[in-house]
């Protein structure tokens, strides 16, 4: 790619490849046709086009099985027998398995084809930000509900979007909101709620957050008014999750501290309204978010200025998410060298940008959430309630090794090597004999020939998917529809035009013309992909 | 990935040459140019390993240890305890499950210690909160984001020059590694880091890595992480690979991967901790089969990597510690299982662990309002003493100040 580009950029602020990282910050990756089309408006014009976009399309179509209104079907009564309980408790396992693996090739594939990803971008940030884990939530349609209220609010308005987690049902879970009442009000929530989810440690004390724990006290979750429930006793034993009936919030009068509170030095019978008020109103709130949103999308300023001004729009227009973005994302220093091809790609963002800039023919498959699950990123899993770091924390040895198998699944659908581990899976329970005679008897009767030693790769248990681990099909003819060029340099440089976000150094540039030197037919292109998605390079954008 | 001779001295000539390299040179390296037996990593004051063993989903200690001198034991569990007549006893009051004969053989080798009554105040029953507890080493009534051994490796480790000095086995990277510089390779299998494509292949790898004069400093650490994958990727396929181990392991996952950390330490591969897990202890039905299939797997496999490293002469610079999220509840429930309880024990080998009971057992007669135990020692107090005693590291700046070191578990 010519060097003059680069320039270009530097001089004007606006240029292709000022318009390229525009769109691969805020979507995953970049197509050369968008990239043209941007070109050829100003900055102000791109981003406003963006925010537009993601503002006004509507909502994908839910999964198929996501229930309105949702009734807890595993809930637990006293008269059930230990079989019937042993039965469905299994059942229903079995059915969230199969609901969460849908769930996440649903929204990957959103991210895949939707025509507005920067709205997935920033559902993608919320679903950090307010992290909450399948793990412990267990019930597949709360992520659902999580996420879609996250997408709904997604550049929206934080003011709702705050409220709107605070009594979700995942979340209510997750931080255990559901058993804070006035005799024990829980504080998790309250505490989180302030240092992660609103000011960020150090702008609020420990009184601050048990008086809003009290505020906050009450909240259950329940079946949506209006449902009919089986008139059987619970046994009150039995935990939360079995005598739950939904997973609508709903505040219990009796389970209120509706007594006086003193927040950040405010006093008032406060509940849920007035603390979501007390927080977004924080001065701390603002700058807050603002931080975050900047590092999410890789801004670098070490004066804090557009952070600032992040700051100030998001107080004058009471909590406005789409106009922080407009600052962010028309602010010079978004466009500096120092913001440029620095971000690492998340695992999410590596594996859907590959797909969208390879125009890859697949789906989201249960080898491929492995795969994710392996980099570091699980949707819907992520490792606490501080959600994914990201940065360098992404990378170790272990996953940069990893990432660079990315072209096993991506050329060959096939799963890269060392992602099971040493030894076999146990299947059905057995007891080996004592005796050593006998046990290795047993054991090769077990076994069947198996061998010893490294390598040995162990038959998997049935997972609880169906279909192929990978599903994936790369046809060089749709990057190349004129024919691919016989001309190394020429093929070289069109895919890494196509796949960097930057010119690319010399040395890879020379090492790519050699991979394609190297080899002849399709296996040329095959080359040349090899070497840029296992380079350093390719990480960044 | 065999590397070839030619590209091994282009590689010593660029480390030799360029000083920004240097700074990242594989420890391989540097171990192969003094060939020092058990060498330690630079920048660590010794040669010492942990290895954590977690036994996920929240292993019975009860029907491990199994209090069989106590009827109380025997009025809570009509169906699940184990028969005085099975037991493996060990005194007059307790001694291990029928099928943990390898384990109670290191017992009596003098090889084993038990902590007893291990646990946490206001102890948590939901796995992914109370692991989260165990993992970061906090209090249950605060959420922490790092992990105990990450904030070791942060506060006392900065100068360690390695990219393995955690290795995680496994599919995922415990929280119990979470820090600000985590430098913790997680692997399921060695071939993660196997390239195929030869030489050529290789090649092209190691020119798309050297260190480029640019000003993006993400670009200069994702090059020299990509040059410790090379060289990491050199050091499996070369001494791990050919290292031979001295006892029999069973076929499957976690006693395969005991294996392969054993070859990985008697190769001297530059790591402080590793992290093992054995998972499946969340038996809330028909527990008696599958508990006691993976006592026998947990005892065969510990008491194997204990005698091959004794074997190979690094048990003695080897910790081998086990944790569970929680114990069970002390009364079996109506679908012959165990619910989530509280109270646990605490498996020690190696170094200079000493062998023996540690601690008090829980009083099965005061059980809390839930019908769980109380536990006695602290858990975090365990870590204590782990991180002073035998990791050399002052446990204050990593836990809690309050806690202190369990006294006489290490020598």
């Amino acid at each position: 790619m010519p060097r003059n580009r680069v320039h270009e950029a530097q001089q004007s602020g606006w240029s292709s490849l000022a318009a390229r990282h525009l769109l691969a910050r805020t979507g995953f990756g970049f197509d050369l046709e968008q990239e043209e089309k941007l070109a050829v408006l100003s900055r102000e014009q791109a981003v406003d086009q963006l925010l537009e976009d993601a503002q006004n399309a509507p909502c994908p179509t839910p999964p198929e099985w996501v229930k309105t209104p949702w009734v807890n079907t595993e809930r637990r009564y006293a008269d059930t027998s230990a079989d019937e309980f042993r039965g469905k408790h299994g059942a229903t396992n079995g059915r969230y398995a199969r609901e969460i693996a849908d769930l996440r090739r649903w929204w990957v594939n959103e991210m895949m084809t939707s025509p507005v990803p920067l709205r997935e971008m920033m559902t993608l940030f919320w679903h950090g930000h307010f992290a909450s884990s399948i793990g412990k939530v267990l019930i597949s349609q709360a992520m659902y509900e999580q996420n879609a209220t996250q997408r709904k609010h997604a550049l929206g308005n934080f003011r709702q979007l705050l409220k709107a987690m605070t009594i979700d049902g995942a979340m209510m879970i997750y931080l255990d909101l559901e058993d804070s009442e006035k005799t024990q009000p829980n504080e998790n929530y309250a505490r989180e709620l302030f240092e992660l989810f609103a000011l960020g440690h150090g702008h609020y004390t420990q009184a601050d957050i048990r008086e809003a724990a009290r505020a906050l006290s009450g909240w259950q979750l329940n079946a949506p008014p209006g449902t009919a429930l089986p008139q059987r006793p619970t046994n009150p034993a039995d935990n939360r999750r079995f005598t739950r009936d939904g997973i609508v919030a709903e505040l219990v009068v009796e389970r209120h501290d509706a007594g006086t509170k003193t927040i950040f030095g405010k006093t008032g019978t406060f509940g849920l309204d007035e603390v979501i008020e007390l927080t977004v109103n924080h001065p701390a709130c603002g700058l807050f978010l603002a931080e975050k949103l900047a590092s999410y999308f890789g801004l670098s300023d070490e004066t804090g200025r557009v952070q600032q001004q992040m700051a100030e729009v998001f107080r004058s227009t009471g909590g406005e998410i789409a106009p922080m973005l407009r600052v962010l994302f028309t602010a010079d220093e978004f466009y500096t060298d120092g913001s440029r091809n620095r971000l690492i790609k998340s695992p999410v963002v590596l594996w859907v940008s590959t797909c969208r800039q390879l125009q890859l023919d697949t789906t989201f498959t249960r080898g491929v959430n492995k795969y994710l699950a392996a980099l570091g990123q699980e949707l819907f899993e992520p490792p606490n309630v501080k959600g994914w770091p990201g940065g360098e924390t992404w990378i170790s040895a272990g996953t940069l090794a990893l990432r660079y198998h990315l072209t096993d699944i991506v050329l060959e659908s096939k799963e890269p090597p060392g992602m099971d581990p040493m030894g076999r899976d146990r299947g059905r329970p057995v007891i080996l004999p004592k005796d050593p005679a006998e046990r290795a008897k047993f054991l090769a009767r077990l076994e069947g020939g198996m061998s010893d030693g490294e390598g040995m790769m162990a038959p998997r248990r049935g997972e609880r998917e169906a279909g192929p681990a990978y599903d994936v099909k790369f046809s060089p003819d749709k990057l190349f529809p004129a024919g691919i060029p016989d001309s190394s340099a020429d093929l070289a440089d069109q895919l890494l035009n196509r796949l960097l976000v930057d010119s690319p150094r010399a040395e890879l540039r020379a090492t790519a013309m050699e991979a394609a030197t190297r080899n002849v037919g399709p296996l040329r292109v095959q080359a040349v992909l090899r070497l840029i998605l296992s380079s350093p390079d390719y990480q960044l954008t | 990935m065999a590397i070839s001779l030619s590209s091994r001295r282009e590689f010593l000539k660029q480390a030799g040459l360029l000083t920004a390299w240097s700074l990242t040179l594989p420890q391989f390296v540097v171990q192969s140019r003094q060939a020092l037996a058990h060498a330690p990593i630079e920048g660590l004051p010794d040669d010492r390993i942990l290895v954590l063993v977690q036994l996920a989903g929240g292993n019975d200690g009860l029907n491990t240890l199994v209090p069989y001198g106590d009827d109380l034991y025997y009025k809570a569990r009509p169906k699940l305890s184990v028969a005085p007549q099975d037991v493996l006893k060990i005194d007059d009051y307790c001694g291990f499950h029928s099928e943990m004969y390898a384990l109670r053989e290191l017992w009596e080798d003098g090889l084993l210690s038990l902590i007893q009554g291990v646990g946490y105040p206001n102890p948590d029953r939901s796995h992914f909160r109370s692991t989260e507890i165990w993992e970061t080493g906090s209090g249950s009534e605060k959420n922490i984001a790092s992990g105990w051994i990450g904030r070791y490796f942060d506060s006392e480790c900065s100068k360690a020059v390695t990219p393995t000095l955690g290795v995680q086995l496994g599919e995922r990277t415990a929280q119990t590694f979470a820090g600000d510089h985590p430098r913790v390779v997680t692997l399921s299998n060695p071939q993660l880091f196997q390239f195929s494509g030869g030489s050529a292949r290789e090649d092209e790898l190691a020119k798309v890595h050297v260190p480029s004069v640019s000003a993006n400093s993400s670009l200069a650490f994702l090059q020299r992480t990509g040059n410790d994958v090379l060289s990491v990727s050199r050091q499996l396929s070369e001494k791990v690979r050919l290292q031979p181990t001295t006892r029999d392991y069973l076929p499957y996952q976690f006693s395969q991967t005991l294996r392969l950390v054993a070859k990985m330490i008697a190769a001297e591969v530059p790591t402080r901790v590793y992290y093992v897990s054995l998972p499946g202890f969340d038996h809330h039905a028909t527990q008696k089969m599958r508990h006691a299939m993976l006592l026998q797997e947990l005892s065969e496999s510990l008491s194997s990597f204990v005698r091959d490293l004794k074997n190979l002469g690094h048990l003695d610079r080897t910790l081998v510690v086990t944790f569970s999220e929680f114990g069970r509840r002390v009364a079996e429930n109506q679908s012959e299982g165990t619910d989530h309880g509280t109270a646990n024990l605490m498996f020690m080998a190696g170094g200079t662990s000493r062998a023996g009971f540690h601690g008090t057992r829980s009083d099965l007669s005061r059980l809390d309002d839930v019908g769980d135990l109380h536990h006695t020692t602290d858990f975090r107090s365990v870590y204590a003493s782990i991180l002073k005693d035998w990791l050399g590291a002052n446990p204050a700046g990593i836990l809690d100040p309050s806690i202190l070191p369990m006294a006489g578990i290490l020598g």
